[in-house]
């Protein structure tokens, strides 16, 4: 036991000789979860509401009151702007969903009983549903207000027409600010309450991601220590190591737990900082989150070292791992929501670990689960990193 | 001239020689690009939008009056309602509804996964939207519960949107009968006495145009590249993006052979024989150069041929793409100069390609961050690969993307420049 750890700890220190190791394996990860992160939360204002910038090309009633109602439906915070022009200039694409267009003539088409339309300019981000819906609930209600005025005036006509235009003017106001406050204080509403006992109002876009870059950077990072294994073949490193009085079984041990250890110093430093500058609340039982971590490293550690015994250059290690960490975290779910897949996909990609890493982080993170939730992807990664290890081992050439 | 294209084919050779890696290197962004499209439920139809479909959800109804009878149909409707109210054929496109009385059960089953959300309409429900008494009771509110499995919070938040949307409906319906009857009242029109009489008969024909009429209209206009029903098309997104991200992995690895060569000894002996520095450097470049040209042809025509994304007009893609390689390689190089050996320029590299990858948005589309992280990208090939493809992918000209070319030359001549300078004096 004691080689094994010198063997790892002398493949921790030469890995860290070289400075630009610090970086990558120290900076880069919190580096790289910052971008990430800032990039995904600029949607969300101070009150995690989402920002809707609103240009307003009509300046009629309708367009205002459209306007007071999507401040009131407590979904999104609005910022005016004169033009669209001028609004994507000063958002020079800034972190928003969608831009809210009220055309010239959106007031004056509701007026005469014709239809409107509105624009919303819309960018790629998961907060573009939920805008969508917003306005999509406000136009309607803004829209249903107006159509029963407007049918409620014309059914007193034919009961008895109006004396006068000022009268059907004013019947109308009369039925149109009548419908508006019924309309504002419905007295049915739907609400969504999670089988875990959490009320949300939609899954949190920014803790899907982080979990999913998570386990892409533990991808990256492990599966880059197939380089070190050929590379250690091909110089001769491993070769000497056999003349040193340490045993076969000592020497690759050593070096797969060298990689694991690097690999968990990373994972901690990426769920350390991302609850601490990102406030992510990666779930509610850190035993749980703990051991599903660990299992997918070992598991990632022991593909490392498969895709090492494979690989006979630098080149071709190099190339399978980039190609492997983003492929299985792809395909795996860390780069959008599995649920939003076929299910065909989702049956398909179940020989794959990564998707069996996210199923227990998603449990965790995004359920709130505890232990017992993870137990069966716990166990299915080991039983690929007993998979992974025998065959990498087995593989494995010193010379 | 002849002994930088011999050292060139020399290194071209040796790439090709190396047919795993070459395999892998160019399958790799393919592979990425076709599990893109198979998750977006698109391959080989360069579809990609949204796959929300038929969401299996369960809906118990506890409510014993007309509306919440109307909610359940309107949830799972006929061929005869969707004639009616065309709107409802969006909710029959996206939910698979089971009716049943057994809510225990129900639950259970979003506990185990089999539907995304039970809608459990409460008993009341109706009498919330329109008490015995003909006069809603604003003070008695109704909450249908949307019971939604964790796991599939997506579809659950649909589920609660579509249901949210029908009680709107409703809701105005009800309101709009309620409105006129009492501004009828009101007006002498229709005396009290006779209300309860004659409002079905008055007010069927307004309630029928209120759920049928939807005055405003919501166009969506996406920026970036759309897919046929308008949404944002991710394949088109990803398959340059990925091209791009393994370009600057590639280059990073073609640069490194320098450092391997000096590792491996060929490099000094190369030195001894009569050829200058620059010749030995121009020749490595050169054989980079063509490596990424190669890389980038395969992934242009795969995209085009597997995934029928077409990248442009040939000019304007030829000419960024030269421009393109050239600063990828660039980079490549002055990443191997700084580093003192193969294993340190390949961490380098990671670091480099990573960062790059993270700012330029080569995961995560780049409109989604703030404008200073966007400046920053710019400094990437990534940024202007990602930005520039999809423009000529919607059709720009040579004259749409003369900028980009341009710096992408200048920034490859400077990076070419600096390396050039440092290897000289390392290998002096």
């Amino acid at each position: 036991m004691r080689k094994i750890f010198a063997i790892a700890w002398n493949d921790i220190k030469i890995e860290f000789s070289e400075r630009s190791t610090i970086i990558f394996y120290l900076i880069l990860p919190i580096v790289f979860t910052a971008i990430i992160g800032i990039g995904l939360s600029g949607s969300y204002g101070a009150s995690s509401k989402i920002n809707l910038p609103v240009v307003d090309e009509d300046n009629t009633t309708n367009a205002q009151k459209l306007k007071d109602v999507l401040n009131q439906n407590g979904v999104v915070t609005l910022t005016a702007y004169d033009t669209l022009k001028n609004a994507q200039k000063d958002l020079n694409g800034q972190s928003y969903a969608a831009i809210l267009v009220i055309p010239q003539g959106f007031g004056a088409a509701l007026e005469n009983g014709q239809s409107a339309h509105l624009t919303l300019v819309e960018q790629a981000s998961d907060d573009v549903m939920s805008v969508e819906q917003a306005v999509q609930s406000a136009s309607e209600q803004l829209g249903s207000a107006i159509t029963i005025a407007d049918q409620s005036t014309t059914l007193a006509a034919k009961m008895r027409p109006f004396a006068s235009n000022a009268d059907d003017q004013a019947y109308y106001q009369a039925n149109l600010d009548a419908a508006n406050q019924a309309l504002s204080n419905p007295p049915a509403r739907a609400e969504l309450v999670q089988n875990n006992g959490q009320n949300v109002a939609m899954a949190s876009s920014f803790k899907q991601s982080a979990a999913g870059q998570l386990v892409t950077w533990v991808l990256i990072t492990l599966l880059s220590g197939s380089e070190v294994f050929v590379n250690e073949r091909l110089g001769g490193t491993l070769k000497r190591l056999l003349t040193t009085p340490s045993s076969k079984a000592a020497i690759i041990t050593g070096k797969i737990v060298g990689r694991f250890l690097l690999g968990a110093v990373q994972i901690a430093l990426l769920v350390g900082v991302g609850a601490l500058l990102f406030k992510i609340n990666w779930g509610q039982d850190p035993l749980a989150l703990t051991v599903i971590l660990t299992a997918f490293a070992i598991t990632g550690t022991a593909l490392g070292v498969m895709l090492g015994a494979f690989a006979r250059t630098s080149r071709q290690a190099g190339g399978l791992s980039v190609m492997l960490s983003m492929l299985l975290a792809a395909l795996g779910g860390a780069w959008w929501p599995m649920e939003i897949t076929p299910a065909a996909y989702q049956t398909a990609v179940k020989v794959l670990p990564s998707t069996w890493a996210m199923s227990g982080l998603t449990n965790v993170v995004m359920s709130g689960q505890g232990l017992t939730a993870i137990l069966p992807q716990t166990g299915i990664l080991l039983g690929f990193a007993v998979v992974f290890f025998t065959i990498g081992v087995w593989k494995l050439k010193f010379e | 001239m002849k002994q930088v294209l011999n050292i060139a084919w020399k290194d071209i050779k040796h790439m090709l020689r190396d047919r795993t890696g070459l395999v892998i290197n160019l399958a790799a962004p393919l592979l990425l690009t076709l599990a893109i499209a198979f998750a977006f439920s698109g391959i080989g139809s360069g579809s990609s939008d949204n796959g929300l479909k038929n969401i299996p959800v369960l809906v118990v109804n506890h409510d014993s009056g007309q509306f919440g009878a109307e909610l359940v149909q309107f949830l799972n409707p006929s061929a005869a309602d969707i004639a009616s109210y065309p709107n409802l054929q969006q909710i029959k496109d996206l939910l698979t509804v089971t009716v049943t009385s057994d809510e225990a059960g129900a639950r259970q089953q979003v506990n185990d996964g089999q539907a995304a959300a039970v809608i459990i309409i409460p008993a009341g429900f109706s009498d919330s939207l329109l008490p015995t008494g003909g006069t809603a009771n604003s003070q008695t509110h109704s909450v249908v519960q949307v019971f939604g499995d964790s796991n599939q919070q997506l579809k659950a938040s649909v589920t609660e949107s579509v249901v949210q949307s029908i009680i709107n409906q409703m809701v105005a319906g009800t309101v709009a009968g309620q409105v006129a009857i009492q501004q009828l009242i009101s007006s002498g029109r229709l005396p009290a006495a006779n209300a309860a009489q004659q409002a079905p008969s008055l007010i069927q024909p307004l309630v029928q145009n209120t759920l049928s009429t939807n005055l405003v209209a919501l166009d969506r206009q996406v920026e970036g590249p759309t897919s046929s029903s308008g949404g944002f098309d991710w394949l088109t997104y990803m398959a340059p993006s990925m091209a791009v991200l393994y370009l600057m992995f590639t280059m990073s690895q073609s640069a490194r052979t320098i450092l391997q060569e000096k590792q491996m000894g060929t490099l000094p002996r190369m030195l001894v024989s009569p050829v200058s520095r620059s010749t030995v450097l121009g020749g490595k470049l050169l054989g980079a150069y063509a490596d990424g040209l190669l890389l980038m042809a395969v992934l242009i025509l795969g995209g085009k041929f597997l995934f029928n994304i077409s990248y442009g007009a040939f000019l304007p893609v030829l000419l960024f793409t030269l421009a393109l390689v050239a600063a990828a390689t660039a980079w490549g190089m002055i990443e191997a100069a700084f580093a003192r050996s193969a294993a340190q320029a390949n961490q380098v590299g990671w670091i480099i390609n990573l960062s790059f990858a993270a700012l330029a948005g080569n995961f995560v589309p780049r409109t989604s961050f703030p404008v200073w992280m966007q400046q920053i990208g710019y400094i990437s090939p990534n940024a202007w690969g990602i930005e520039t493809y999809g423009k000529l992918i919607r059709g720009a000209s040579v004259a749409d993307i003369w900028p980009a070319i341009a710096i992408l030359v200048a920034m490859a001549i400077v990076l070419f420049g600096l390396s050039s300078i440092i290897f000289k004096r390392r290998f002096a």
